[in-house]
């Protein structure tokens, strides 16, 4: 399934960008507008390595400071990979997750074109008679900040019992806080970007209709098989 | 959070249409989790007042109360112990409905009973069952008690953690008056305690408290609140306790600003002091526990010591009581950390709290005290006396500039300026409008707000994210870096699905004590350790795939699919550090292992599978690098000695391959046998780009032999391939494995192996003669070079 998602953003021009699953404070918080004392950062969730100032990524957000970094815009980048968690294992939530993160640096981005790339991404991943819902959210690295729910396969949007109200949340996303630009070495007085990031398994949740993401990483190749 | 609409109702006219106010709230961020609608349990239930009360001629438990319904009165029967004359109660007369009963007309002990009156728990208002609930006095005897508690509906609000200002009904109407452009109507303030600096309280750490209001009330007498305050509080789920207290929650869920109410009577020298607790202070809390305080917790005292953990919860002996007469309210904005740190250390969340470790503007402090204070001379007959506000450091929003041009531009769609405008204003920004340029003032209530692309995200979520056009990104660009496609992973899972192996996910958190089971030389010789594991099986990042793996083997089997040939790709965790305990660095190369499950059990079960998972390994070498791998014996820990090899690329170790050790499968409780291999991608990749040369077609036709040699000992075919390719020159294109057998007839430890060589020269047919001569040249070579091993 990450073929073809990556296959879908490489059709507009996105390459594959990697980073590391061990992180430091730096890239995973101070970088993205989380600084000391945010909520976020409190130790049950996040994952810390013995006798180091190392942790587990949280987030796949890191890559977009390290390859901003390292390049130039224009930037298309998904950067897919797993995070980590430090929650209990349940039906909905794992210790370990993927996530596909995606950034566009260029001038004149525009929150349009963020919208315009999650109805791409959607109706080519999920079908092209899905409709795509954008509200208001809350993230400290992008302003403003929307989520994307793509309407429900089975009701058409209309709500049923599999999607609570006809939509089904996919991704969080919003344009670049210019801070974080700038964190990046980049002149947001110059440049905009938007940026992106989904979980892999909710995604395959949707795809596939697996009721309970644990079966994502039991390995019993009954349930491998299905996905060749 | 949860709200209700008859009090979001008292600040803002609501749209009739639920469903569109669920929808644009959600859509501007604030999202409708669920509606919850409350259905009254009773019907045909009256006010009515109590006019007389006697008591029952035949029981002494039982009274006779007439009760009027404004034109005509009745008697009925009660045994309820709290009833006044002048108190308005519930009455359900004859063939009115309490939940699923009828009430009928009938006799107690000889008298007539015109109905019954109600306790809060019969009509579902509350949950107090000791009496007959005591409704407002100013409620009219005769009226319908459902238009003194309409069916209200509760809505499930999540709010974003940068809203605070949203943990309260004045906040999210004003949000709902903004979305469906309606006048809000804000709560009367009372007296103005702004600014005024009494000698109520002292700021010993100012880092832990930013502002202190307070305000003394007297003469309050402590009784039940008024029906309308305890239904919305009720409602909010938030159960009523007295007038001082009620009014103090009250106003939390209306403002959004905690408060606490202090009995003065019981404040050392009357006044406070907010400050760090002391090593060893320790306070009997409201909910009756003892806690110990620490020197981060920040406390509200008296002269003796603390009376409330700031922010968290209050204490136990200056608590307002049916005693109290005089109060001290207070209403302070704490530092967020030292809140959520001291909630943290105490175990403890309240409504408080979560409030306050969002960070609450200091400027709902004094309102709240004036509202507070107002409420309370309504309705517990207070008297407002001092008033205290200490605020060292104000802070004053700062004006943010914003073009029409910029906000359209990050918009993506063109939004009047003029709409603009009335959009910020509607949520209580002040805004001045010259020619294309707004200059915003944020509310003092929304520190959230301090840049452009703040006041974008407030008119785009109003405005609606669903009229922004959907447009793709694209504009003239020079050509900077090439196209370099990502396949390396995807071509091995192309190769390893056509081999039939499955590709498993495992998790790269282990148990550390398995973790080193099997894993690469190259690998550190230890793994990374969580210093916060969530389970004690759960504390190392893996070294190798292959323990997990094996693991995905064994849990198969159990799940009766044995003979799992399973892949795995991703990363191994090599932690780097200068001495042996701390670790600066984890290095994270890319690694494809690979494990098959032999069911069956006797010692030479192994071969074949060893030998497909060699050919695997070579396919993946010659399909991702485009070299050839070779496989060289060696004994590696977890490894079976004498059935494992080193791959190696041009010399380079690049991984393992070999049957798992018994002892490793023993631990697994897997039976059987397994081989695995683990290679670490980058080397067998070589310089990344795979790209097959074009060759010709042969043009003369090749001739292929068979060959077949005595073999005794553990000489490895790979070393006597290599020969033959020594040997064979350019001609010899191909070496394959044809058998490998072992009899009685050939006697222990010796092994018959035939391979099938393939000649083939480009510039001519090669003769029968020379292809003999080649053969012969070989096998002498292999006799020569491996005496006393090799028979032909």
């Amino acid at each position: 399934m990450l073929r073809e998602i990556k296959a879908i953003f490489s059709s507009i021009g996105y390459r594959v960008a990697l980073g590391p699953e061990v992180e430091d404070d730096f890239f995973n918080f101070q970088a993205l507008n989380i600084p000391q004392g945010h909520p976020a950062r409190d130790e049950w969730d996040t994952f810390y390595l013995q006798n180091s100032d190392l942790l587990l990524r949280t987030h796949t957000s890191p890559v977009q400071i390290r390859y901003m970094r390292d390049h130039r815009p224009p930037i298309r980048i998904i950067a897919p990979g797993p995070v980590y968690r430090h929650e209990a294992t349940d039906a909905f939530h794992e210790a370990q997750l993927s996530q596909v993160e995606g950034l566009a640096v260029d001038e004149d981005i525009r929150l349009s074109d963020l919208i315009g790339t999650i109805e791409y991404f959607s109706r080519s991943m999920f079908g092209a008679d899905r409709r795509i819902r954008i509200s208001g959210d809350h993230f400290p690295f992008t302003e403003p900040s929307i989520g994307a729910a793509v309407s429900c396969g089975i009701c058409a949007g209309a709500g049923c019992r599999s999607c609570r109200g006809g939509w089904l949340e996919i991704m969080g996303a919003g344009m670049v806080h210019p801070q974080v630009l700038r964190n990046g070495g980049i002149d947001p007085d110059r440049y905009s970007g938007f940026a992106f990031g989904m979980g892999l398994d909710r995604i395959a949740m949707l795809r596939y209709d697996i009721a309970d993401i644990r079966s994502l990483r039991e390995s019993d190749v009954r349930f491998l098989r299905q996905f060749g | 959070m949860i709200f209700s609409r008859t009090w979001l109702q008292d600040y803002v006219d609501l749209p009739d249409d639920l469903e569109r106010l669920v929808e644009r709230l959600t859509l501007s961020g604030t999202e409708v989790e669920r509606v919850v609608r409350q259905e009254a349990v009773f019907e045909g239930v009256i006010v009515a007042e109590v006019t007389g009360l006697r008591g029952h001629p035949n029981a002494d438990k039982l009274q006779l109360a007439t009760v009027s319904m404004g034109r005509s009165s009745v008697e009925v029967v009660t045994g309820a112990p709290n009833l006044s004359v002048g108190d308005r109660v519930p009455l359900a007369p004859p063939g009115a409905r309490l939940k699923d009963r009828r009430i009928e007309a009938q006799s107690f002990r000889g008298v007539r009973s015109e109905g019954m009156l109600c306790s809060a728990i019969e009509l579902g208002l509350g949950d107090d069952a000791s009496g007959i609930m005591i409704l407002d006095p100013q409620a009219r005897p005769g009226t319908d008690l459902r238009a003194l508690y309409p069916p209200d509906v509760i809505l499930h609000l999540e709010v974003k953690s940068n809203r605070p200002d949203l943990l309260a009904h004045l906040g999210v109407a004003r949000e709902i008056g903004a979305l469906f452009q309606r006048p809000l109507r804000p709560p009367l303030a009372g007296p103005d305690v702004a600014g005024v600096a009494a000698p109520l309280a002292t700021i010993e750490d100012l880092e832990g408290c930013r502002r202190f209001a307070g305000r003394v009330l007297t003469g309050i007498r402590v009784a039940a609140s008024p029906a309308w305050i305890q239904s919305r509080l009720r409602a909010a789920g938030v159960r009523p306790i007295s007038n001082v207290v009620d009014v103090t929650n009250f106003v939390m869920l209306e403002l959004g600003q905690p408060m606490h109410a202090f009995d003065r009577a019981r404040l050392r020298q009357g006044r406070l002091w907010i400050r760090r607790a002391r090593a060893g202070e320790s306070l009997l809390c409201l909910d009756g526990k003892t806690r110990e305080l620490d020197p981060e917790f920040m406390v509200v005292a008296d002269a003796a010591g603390p009376q409330g953990i700031a922010g968290i919860i209050g204490g136990a002996d200056s608590a307002v009581s049916e005693q109290t007469a005089e109060v001290v309210l207070e209403a302070a904005t704490w530092e967020p950390r030292r809140i959520r740190a001291t909630a943290r250390a105490l175990g403890i969340r309240t409504e408080a709290s979560l409030r306050f470790e969002k960070g609450l503007s200091p400027a709902l402090g004094p309102r709240a005290v004036e509202r507070a204070a107002t409420l309370l001379t309504e309705i517990a007959g207070g008297r407002v006396t001092e008033g205290t506000d200490v605020y060292p450091n104000p802070v004053r929003p700062a004006p943010i500039s914003l073009t029409a041009e910029r906000l359209n531009r990050t918009l993506g769609v063109a939004v009047p300026v003029q709409e603009a405008q009335a959009i910020l204003q509607r949520l209580d920004f002040r805004v001045e409008l010259s020619a294309d340029r707004l200059s915003v003032t944020p509310p003092d209530f929304r520190l959230d707000c301090s840049i452009p692309e703040d006041l974008v995200e407030e008119v785009g979520r109003v405005y609606g994210y669903q009229r922004v056009p959907s447009t793709l990104p694209g504009s003239r660009r020079p050509v900077g870096e090439i196209f370099e496609p990502d396949e390396v992973e995807e071509r091995a899972r192309e190769v390893l699905a056509g081999l039939g192996f499955t590709e498993a996910v495992t998790y790269p958190i282990v148990d550390r004590r398995s973790a080193l089971d099997l894993r690469l030389p190259a690998s550190a010789g230890r793994p990374a350790l969580i210093a916060n594991p969530i389970a004690e099986d759960r504390d190392a990042l893996r070294v190798s795939l292959l323990p997990g793996l094996l693991q995905a083997l064994a849990r198969n089997a159990r799940l009766d699919q044995p003979g799992a040939r399973l892949f795995e790709l991703g990363a191994g965790f090599w932690p780097q550090g200068g001495d042996s305990k701390r670790v600066e660095r984890v290095e994270e190369p890319r690694l494809l292992a690979l494990a098959v499950h032999v069911p069956a059990s006797d010692p030479s079960a192994s071969a074949p599978p060893l030998r497909a998972l060699a050919a695997a390994l070579r396919l993946l070498g010659a399909r991702i690098g485009g070299r050839a791998v070779e496989l060289r014996q060696v004994e590696a820990e977890g490894f079976h000695p004498g059935r494992t090899a080193a791959l190696t690329l041009e010399g380079r170790t690049a991984g393992l391959a070999g049957e798992v050790h018994p002892s490793v499968l023993a631990r697994l409780d897997l039976s059987g046998r397994a081989v695995a291999a683990e290679v670490v991608l980058a080397d067998l990749v070589g310089d990344g780009r795979y790209t097959p040369r074009a060759a010709p077609p042969p043009r003369h036709p090749g001739v292929r032999r068979d060959l077949t040699v005595l073999v005794a000992g553990r000489l490895p075919a790979a070393q006597l391939v290599q020969v033959m390719r020594e040997l064979g020159g350019y001609t010899l294109r191909e070496v394959s494995m044809l058998s490998e057998y072992t009899g009685p007839q050939l006697g222990r430890d010796t092994r018959s192996l035939s391979f099938r060589l393939s000649y083939q020269a480009e510039d001519r047919t090669l003769t029968g003669d020379e292809v003999t001569r080649l053969q012969e040249r070989i096998v002498a070579g292999l006799l020569e070079r491996f005496p006393g091993e090799v028979r032909s």
